[in-house]
């Protein structure tokens, strides 16, 4: 996720990048966009059991405007499509999408007039969770996947 | 049953024939007089099927009368059901509209309309409900295809990524 | 826009009197479909006067997924995993409802210790979706640590259920004939001790809200209903209950084991959001009651029908014998075949009153599946239901409504 201005990589950049990435993944705050099912065990990560505060992303905000992921929970139908597409525009960069359970990731069972065969038809997606629906230890994995990624990413360094 | 001799013998002309399943009634009426008879199964005493419990619709492709129509009721006070089964041509699909006698029949009449392409006449607002209005095509037919009409190649109503 | 003028009749105006002119028009807004509080994906487009609602339209459709037409190409128990993901807050209750319908149909009878295993499911489902439906409106209306308090409730039944049938959302715990698995004593025993604290966090949840003067004034008067108007809407479950109707399947039509058991419905006065409320709360307890019961009188015996059709033999036979092996891959690969014919069956879930329409012709497919959902039957009633209330209001209609919009759109 470059800046426009990249240097060559040396100890200054790199340190920079660290800590830049360190920033970025400690905090990151995800949109409500529960769709299906899949909603159901992300409010149950949020919720006492399995606090998904401690890492970070527990600020769900409401708007996409000030968030920086967006977790695509459920099925995608073709009505909601141009929604979502509208909501990712709007997220302020930098903006990962995670692609929570089957349906979102392939489509599941619904192979049907109306489903989109994944959200990765749409949107690019950073992380697949797998699952009908995931265990909320399992989204909570995702989430350390894309903490892992994005600590790989070059922001100043080339 | 009892249901069923009354309404015989109110509607002579309307009755289709019924049978008796689990001990509920599956009345078969006459696509003109379904009105009259959901009205008067309403206001009767005795009768009182004041409870909307579903509209739907069945596609039997390959017979004549290729749709049946079928308005499942419930009444509170004597506790029993009764199911009206009515059917219409491909040609001629339409049916009168239940929504002044059950304001609850509203949206499931929209969805038999969606689903099926059943018109209901005097329905105050008869649109889709849960496909897109531009949806071409009704879905539950059993000559429509189950993935659609290819409109999963190209995303063409989405902007590309990158515009 | 249209300017409606005056606010007030300018005649009664006198000449001392100088009142500045205000000009008012209605606003067209849209909520959803991405919204916090929608419980869902579900775009409702307002007119509004001020704050106040004049016309609320929803627009569903948002999560239509064909269940139905994909039902018609499934074998019976293939529909199953389907029906779970209904309302998917109380799978179990969905599970009952399809297999029911299908075993009215076929005349199947079901072994007496299977029925009571699937009413302590179904009534444990119950505790679990009033708990999350507590939670989340609780959580709209401003008051965030009863939802961490139900949901904490919640866990363990989901751990009881994942231990019994391997999931802990969509459970596809029944089967035509009877059901998966029996349960065993690690699950009692949990249950046991959840029963034993259940009453205290009620009466907890109860400190928090029932006198609780912020949520009085919000819910109190708000979403009125009369008995007349919910009948003919043909609302169902605490929805209607709360206007007073003394409707509720498990009495009126009984299925399983409800007609062994004791228990009470609780019923409403006014037709309010607050009525709705306490009502779910009695709920629950009524359902503790029951699972109580339940857990004390289970008999023993098959946990599922003998019928060669219906049954998988068990996995021993399967590997040493051959007629075993032939029947498990008929029972799954084929299924079994339906005489013609219809029934609808209904069942009362948390939500309200689910039925199937099921049409068979004979082959081992369902011809035609019809779902009569409660939640989509109650948005035909969110117009009536939110006039003349604020738009804050709409977030408590939905919640006291409790639609789902995974049922509601199926």
């Amino acid at each position: 996720m470059g800046l426009g201005r990249e240097f060559d990589s040396g100890v200054l950049t790199t340190t920079v990048d660290t800590a830049v990435n360190w920033a970025r993944k400690s905090a990151i705050w995800p949109m409500t966009f529960g769709l299906a099912c899949c909603a159901i065990e992300m409010i149950a990560v949020v919720a006492s059991r399995y606090d998904v505060d401690r890492f970070g992303a527990g600020v769900f905000r409401g708007s996409p405007r000030q968030s920086d992921l967006m977790i695509v929970a459920g099925t995608l139908t073709r009505k909601m499509a141009p929604v979502v597409r509208r909501i990712y525009d709007q997220m302020p960069e930098p903006r990962y999408v995670i692609a929570m359970g089957s349906c979102a990731t392939s489509g599941n069972v619904y192979n049907t007039y109306s489903v989109v065969q994944g959200v990765d038809q749409i949107v690019p997606v950073d992380v697949y969770i797998a699952g009908c629906p995931p265990r909320p230890e399992a989204l909570i994995d995702g989430i350390l996947m894309l903490q892992k990624k994005i600590m790989e990413q070059k922001v100043f360094a080339r | 049953m009892e249901i069923v001799d009354k309404l015989r013998e109110r509607f002579p002309d309307h009755y289709m024939g019924h049978k008796v399943f689990r001990d509920e009634p599956y009345v078969g009426v006459r696509k003109d007089g379904l009105r009259d008879v959901c009205r008067w199964l309403k206001e009767t005493p005795g009768m009182e099927f004041d409870y909307p419990v579903e509209v739907t619709a069945v596609d039997y492709l390959g017979d004549a009368e290729r749709f049946e129509v079928i308005h499942v009721l419930w009444s509170m006070r004597h506790r029993r059901r009764v199911i009206l089964k009515t059917r219409v041509t491909e040609a001629d699909c339409a049916v009168d509209t239940v929504t002044d006698i059950w304001r609850g029949a509203n949206f499931m009449e929209r969805e038999t309309y969606d689903m099926y392409g059943i018109t209901f006449t005097g329905h105050p607002d008869l649109r889709r409900i849960m496909m897109t209005d531009d949806f071409d095509g009704w879905p539950l037919r059993k000559d429509y295809p189950v993935e659609g009409h290819g409109w999963r190649e190209n995303y063409d109503f989405l902007p590309q990524v990158g515009d | 826009m249209q300017a409606t003028g005056y606010l007030w009749d300018p005649e009664s105006v006198t000449e001392d009197e100088e009142l500045p002119l205000l000009r008012t028009e209605k606003l067209m807004l849209n909520m959803g479909p991405q919204h916090p509080a929608t419980h869902g994906v579900l775009q409702v487009i307002l007119e509004l006067e001020g704050e106040k609602i004049l016309k609320a339209t929803p627009h569903l459709g948002y999560l239509h997924r064909g269940t139905e037409k994909i039902a018609e190409q499934g074998t019976y128990t293939q529909v199953i995993p389907l029906t779970d993901r209904l309302d998917y807050i109380c799978a179990m209750a969905n599970n009952w409802s399809y297999v029911r319908a299908v075993e009215k149909l076929m005349g199947v009878q079901v072994p007496e210790r299977a029925e009571w295993l699937r009413t302590l499911v179904a009534e444990l489902a119950r505790i679990s979706g009033h708990l999350f439906w507590l939670g989340t409106q609780a959580l709209d209306i401003g008051a965030m640590t009863v939802f961490f308090y139900t949901f904490r409730e919640r866990e363990v039944i989901l751990d009881v259920f994942e231990r019994l049938c391997g999931a802990r959302l969509t459970n596809s715990y029944m089967r035509i004939g009877g059901v998966e698995r029996d349960i065993d004593d690690w699950c009692v025993d949990k249950l046991r001790e959840f029963l034993s604290t259940f009453q205290g966090r009620i009466e907890e949840y109860d400190t928090l809200l029932k006198e609780n003067r912020i949520w009085l004034r919000r819910t109190k008067n708000i979403a009125l209903i009369t008995a007349e108007d919910a009948i003919e809407y043909g609302l169902s479950g605490p929805s209607l209950r709360g206007s007073g109707v003394n409707h509720d399947l498990r009495k009126a039509d009984p299925y399983g084991v409800y007609e062994q058991l004791d228990f009470e419905v609780p019923l409403g006065s006014h037709g309010d959001t607050y009525d709705r409320y306490y009502i779910r709360v009695r709920e629950m307890e009524q359902s503790a009651g029951m699972v109580r019961q339940i857990l004390d009188r289970m008999p023993e015996g098959p946990f599922m029908s003998e019928d060669p059709k219906l049954r998988r033999p068990d996995k021993v036979l399967v590997n040493a014998s051959m007629e075993a092996m032939i029947q498990h891959f008929k029972v799954v690969c084929h299924g079994f075949d339906v005489e013609k014919g219809e029934v609808y069956c209904g069942t009362e879930c948390p939500k309200g009153e689910l039925g199937y329409y099921l049409v068979s012709d004979g082959t081992g497919r369902p011809y035609r599946l019809k779902i009569r959902a409660p939640s989509f039957i109650h948005m035909g009633a969110l117009d009536h239901m939110s006039r003349g209330y604020m738009i804050a209001d709409l977030v408590t209609v939905f919640g006291t409504y409790d639609v789902v919009m995974g049922e509601c759109d199926r």
